[in-house]
């Protein structure tokens, strides 16, 4: 790629539950830096529901929103005029709060005169990698979160194909929701990955729903509700059981999850003959050890590489919003003023594609 | 010193209404709007200032309402003025719907000023006010029968039209104590959220 002229652009993220704004710089070389990186979590405020309750979520946003972003400047030690752009999710996610996200980073480019960029959440999660380790393309991405568990095919900027996705839960609601039935607290990811380190996995089988079948799409209904049937049969619950189930669980996850990484990275050697077959991990679940464990298997077996960025780069941050916003500006990728925030937003839709600059 | 401008938003109910309130002068924009605020709201915001020849550098002042009123459409028209007052370092005012409306009251008028504002779900939102903009109670959220009997009595300056006026809300918003309207969402109404126990399975 040519010399681009440096830039510092602002992200703000709001789709779930994290108030979220950075400030990144992408240099001349297309190398990124963050220079903030502020995240402020409500795990608290949803802990009593069980779960993310988009009212509420919304509510938060609103109030601290604006605060984050002035931290985040202040910390990147930068004038908001010196931003050469402002980019929000603008989708897919909980849309209340995408709606302040995206109508304080209008607010921001309308004053300042700056462009805008909504950045859909999906894309950045899958650029993440470029800005940590500077990822060529194309690569395999597995995108493991609360909402979302596909693998895409990342060829480009704005240029994704999804090869598959869940057809029902995704894996971090499926962790959540053995968390929750288990009464082991929200968010329940690092809960059941912490039980299940004293767990005998073996002792109950749990199943590895579609896996018999030769496509490379997930199931996850399926294993929870097997779980919560063998939970109640067995209960009321030791902590012996809860960490027997936990680790049961999480084999059946992992089983699941490096049969088909293992497959799509097959795949990826077919369609892209001569190239390294790298397999970029992006998500919340991504933070789960077992998971990156055979994973890395995956990749060694395969000849290839896998590269997951750190953990607080992997949950939603502002961080990799304002980098997918660098990425597009490069190609001049910049969004109206009456754009439009959107609750889905897959990210093989063809509002994503960039024009050749 | 350049003159002082204030920007009024009002995103809360079905239209979408702009003012700017300078000394002695006032320009509005109302339009009829069930949905699409977040699409709409810059593009007339930016043809609102130049057809008064102004630029976002010259406002001096935000003002918004924040309800109640459409839960979506409040946080559009905060988080926008919120925006704004960050990028151009201006104060944000947040005039909470009921207070607005405590303002309308014609001058003639001697008497306390009830407001109660159809909530739905057969629901009131209520307040009381001496004179305009001086509550004498909290606004609160109440069945519709209730309000009736509590706030519509006689010798009472009663408004049910949920509009604000957005030329008068920018005009007092043009020189009120700012400290005194911080721009956080008044709902009024708790968010429907509730903690769930369900579905768990008993731990020994």
């Amino acid at each position: 790629m040519n010399k681009q002229a440096p830039s510092h652009v602002l992200g703000i993220e709001t789709s779930c539950d994290e108030t979220a704004a950075s400030v990144v710089l992408r240099d001349s070389d297309g190398l990124g830096k963050i220079l903030s990186n502020i995240v402020r979590s409500q795990i608290g405020e949803h802990q009593p529901y069980g779960g993310v309750v988009p009212e509420l979520a919304a509510r938060a946003h609103v109030v601290h929103l604006d605060d984050i972003v002035a931290r985040a400047l202040q910390e990147a030690g930068l004038e908001l005029s010196k931003i050469d752009a402002v980019a929000a999710t603008a989708g897919p996610g909980l849309i209340g709060g995408v709606l302040v996200g995206l109508t304080t980073a209008k607010a921001l480019a309308a004053a300042l005169g700056k462009p805008l960029i909504g950045v859909n959440h999906l894309e950045a999660h899958a650029l993440t990698a470029r800005l940590t380790d500077n990822i060529a393309f194309p690569y395999l991405l597995l995108l493991v979160s609360g909402g979302h568990t596909q693998f895409v095919a990342v060829r480009g900027v704005g240029d994704y194909a999804l090869w598959g996705t869940t057809i029902d839960d995704a894996l971090g609601e499926a962790f959540d929701k053995v968390a929750k039935m288990l009464s082991l607290g929200h968010p329940g990811g690092p809960a059941v990955e912490e039980a299940a380190k004293a767990g005998d996995a073996t002792r109950f089988k749990f199943p590895r729903p579609l896996l018999n079948q030769d496509r490379l799409d997930f199931s996850f209904s399926g294993l929870k509700t097997a779980v919560r049937l063998q939970a109640e049969k067995i209960a009321p619950l030791g902590e012996d059981d809860i960490a027997d189930i936990c680790a049961g669980f999480q084999h059946s996850v992992t089983d699941i999850v490096s049969s088909r990484a293992a497959a799509a990275l097959e795949r990826f050697g077919r369609e892209f003959p001569g190239y390294k077959k790298k397999l970029v991990v992006a998500g919340g679940v991504a933070a789960n050890q077992a998971i990156a464990a055979v994973l890395e298997d995956v990749a060694a077996r395969a000849d290839g590489r896998l590269v997951v960025p750190p953990a607080y780069l992997c949950t939603d941050n502002g961080a990799m919003v304002a980098w997918a916003g660098a990425e597009r500006l490069v190609f001049g990728a910049v969004d109206e003023l009456d754009m439009a925030a959107r609750a889905r937003w897959p990210l093989d839709d063809k509002s994503m594609a960039v024009g050749v600059k | 010193m350049n003159a002082r401008i204030t920007l009024a938003i009002d995103t809360s109910g079905p239209h979408l209404q702009l003012a700017l309130a300078r000394g002695g002068e006032v320009a509005m924009l109302v339009e009829p709007l069930t949905t699409g605020h977040a699409e709409i709201l810059f593009v007339r915001l930016a043809s609102f200032l130049e057809q008064n020849n102004l630029a976002y550098s010259d406002l001096t002042r935000i003002a918004v309402t924040t309800g109640p009123g459409s839960f979506t459409g409040l946080r559009i028209g905060i988080s926008a003025a919120r925006g704004l007052g960050l990028a151009l370092g201006i104060r944000v005012l947040g005039i909470p719907n009921l207070f607005a409306l405590s303002l309308q009251a014609p001058a003639s008028n001697r008497n306390p000023i009830a407001i109660v504002l159809d909530a739905r779900r057969s629901e009131a939102y209520a307040q009381r006010f001496s004179a305009p903009g001086k509550p004498l109670d909290e606004a609160v959220v109440l069945p519709h029968a209730e309000a009736k009997a509590q706030y519509d009595m006689l010798g009472v300056h009663l408004v049910s039209d949920p509009r604000v006026d957005i030329a008068l809300l920018a005009e007092f918003a043009l020189n009120a104590e700012s400290e005194e309207f911080p721009p956080v969402p008044t709902y009024i109404r708790a968010a429907d959220a509730k903690p769930q126990t369900k579905k768990r399975i008993a731990r020994r």
